[in-house]
């Protein structure tokens, strides 16, 4: 049973093995980075992008983000990020009228390198929410008028025995 | 001794008549507490002035000394607070400051109003506006699912119902009450609990409700718990504000909480 469950998780981290390297051994396509992932309308949302691309012709000097699809302007230049070469960065607010859903917003560098990071857009409540249907606010306070009618009803039926005791006894 | 009944049966009439009257003209409940108003540190500008006088100059110069003093009760006026998104102030005793793994929650606990509650995962109505616990279940509370969960980077929200008819004060009745300083408990599907810490508390009017500042990332975990509060409209049968209380993460645990 022992052996058995090795076995699978051998081969289990063999397949993650496999599909995590792949993508590093084609190198063409570089790493885009999205903060946070999913986001939401409203958000503020950094993208990251590694320019070096051995497929490229040289180190980038710039980069600019394209983000027509998330109602954004089609070149947002993205700034250099830090001492680290051909790493660049820009932060937006998302649009409060975004749509929820999954984007691509492209990257174009300098040196004719393209990337596209998959952004998630998260829902946001568009309405308050209703929580409550005004009973502490608006409930009177009924068990003081039941006492309260409870009393008047024993009065008069109590008044009204005691008006025809008094009849009945005139006519003695 | 007929006289002694005589007025017997006339002052029973006359109090029941007056108990009757004061019934129909007092309310069973007191409408549900509003948090006071007060100020809180701008989320984007931590290093400025703690007080923003933009909004309300009427309470610039004394904000910051009216922080902790009740405003006027039942008001349906929005205090503007944006809340601090900063790191928690971390403490020994067991818990485990680093941010949780995604988790659904399903209990909250919060000793100072005495609620106990259960948490359903709730999303959005087709109109898109978030979908709250059934009024016939005025003691569970919901948590928006397309969110991030408690315990993880971002805003988690709890939803629940300041009163129902079914019952008068349901389960986030006293949430106005809550103060900072004040824990929350989160239990998570995994077993464990998220420890958050209350750092204001506010009430919106509907038609101001931030968005933003309740749905907004935080790069600290954070939670907001939602309800309603303010004035009632008897007219559109709502309650005219939302009571919302913040909350940052404090730390984690692996057990509920104890009894």
């Amino acid at each position: 049973m022992h052996l058995v469950r090795c076995a699978v998780a051998a081969a289990g981290l063999i397949v993650v093995v496999l599909v995590s390297s792949a993508p590093a051994a084609l190198a063409s396509n570089p790493a885009v980075n999205i903060f946070p992932n999913p986001s939401a309308p409203g958000t503020s949302t950094t993208f990251t992008v590694d320019c070096d691309s051995q497929m490229s012709g040289g180190p980038a000097s710039s980069a600019t983000l394209d983000g027509t699809s998330l109602g954004l302007p089609s070149q947002i230049p993205m700034q250099s990020n830090g001492g680290q070469s051909n790493m660049f960065e820009v932060t937006v607010v998302l649009p409060t009228t975004v749509a929820p859903g999954t984007y691509d917003p492209g990257i174009n560098c300098s040196n004719g390198v393209t990337a596209a990071g998959a952004l998630t857009v998260n829902a946001v409540p568009g309405q308050a929410p209703q929580t409550g249907d005004g009973t502490t606010s608006t409930a009177t306070n009924t068990m003081l008028t039941d006492v309260g009618l409870a009393l008047v009803g024993a009065g008069s039926l109590a008044g009204g025995l005691v008006l025809r005791k008094r009849r009945s006894g005139s006519r003695i | 001794m007929p006289k002694l009944i005589n007025g017997l049966i006339v002052s029973s009439i006359v109090i029941g008549v007056f108990l009757a009257f004061l019934g129909s003209h007092t309310l069973r409940w007191s409408p549900p507490p509003a948090p006071p108003k007060w100020e809180a540190p701008s989320r984007d500008r931590p290093a400025g002035p703690a007080v923003s006088s933009r909004d309300q100059p009427g309470t610039a110069g004394s904000a910051a000394s009216s922080h902790d003093q009740p405003g006027p009760a039942g008001s349906s006026a929005s205090s503007r607070v944006r809340p601090a998104d900063r790191p928690a102030h971390t403490r020994a005793g067991g818990l485990q400051a680093t941010p949780m793994a995604r988790s659904a929650p399903v209990a909250i606990y919060i000793p100072h109003i005495g609620v106990r509650a259960k948490i359903i995962s709730l999303g959005l109505t087709s109109g898109g506006a978030v979908r709250v616990p059934p009024l016939a279940r005025p003691f569970l509370t919901s948590w928006y699912d397309r969110g991030p969960t408690p315990g993880a980077p971002g805003a988690a929200v709890i939803f629940g119902h300041v009163d129902s008819h079914a019952v008068g004060p349901a389960v986030f009745y006293r949430l106005g009450n809550l103060r900072p300083g004040d824990l929350v408990y989160v239990t998570l599907k995994d077993r464990k609990t998220a420890l958050f810490r209350v750092y204001s508390a506010a009430l919106y009017q509907k038609a101001e409700f931030p968005d933003q500042a309740i749905y907004g990332y935080t790069s600290w975990p954070s939670l907001r718990l939602v309800t309603c509060g303010g004035q009632f409209d008897q007219a559109t049968g709502h309650y005219l504000s939302n009571t919302v209380v913040f909350a940052q993460y404090v730390g984690q645990r692996d057990s509920g909480p104890r009894r």
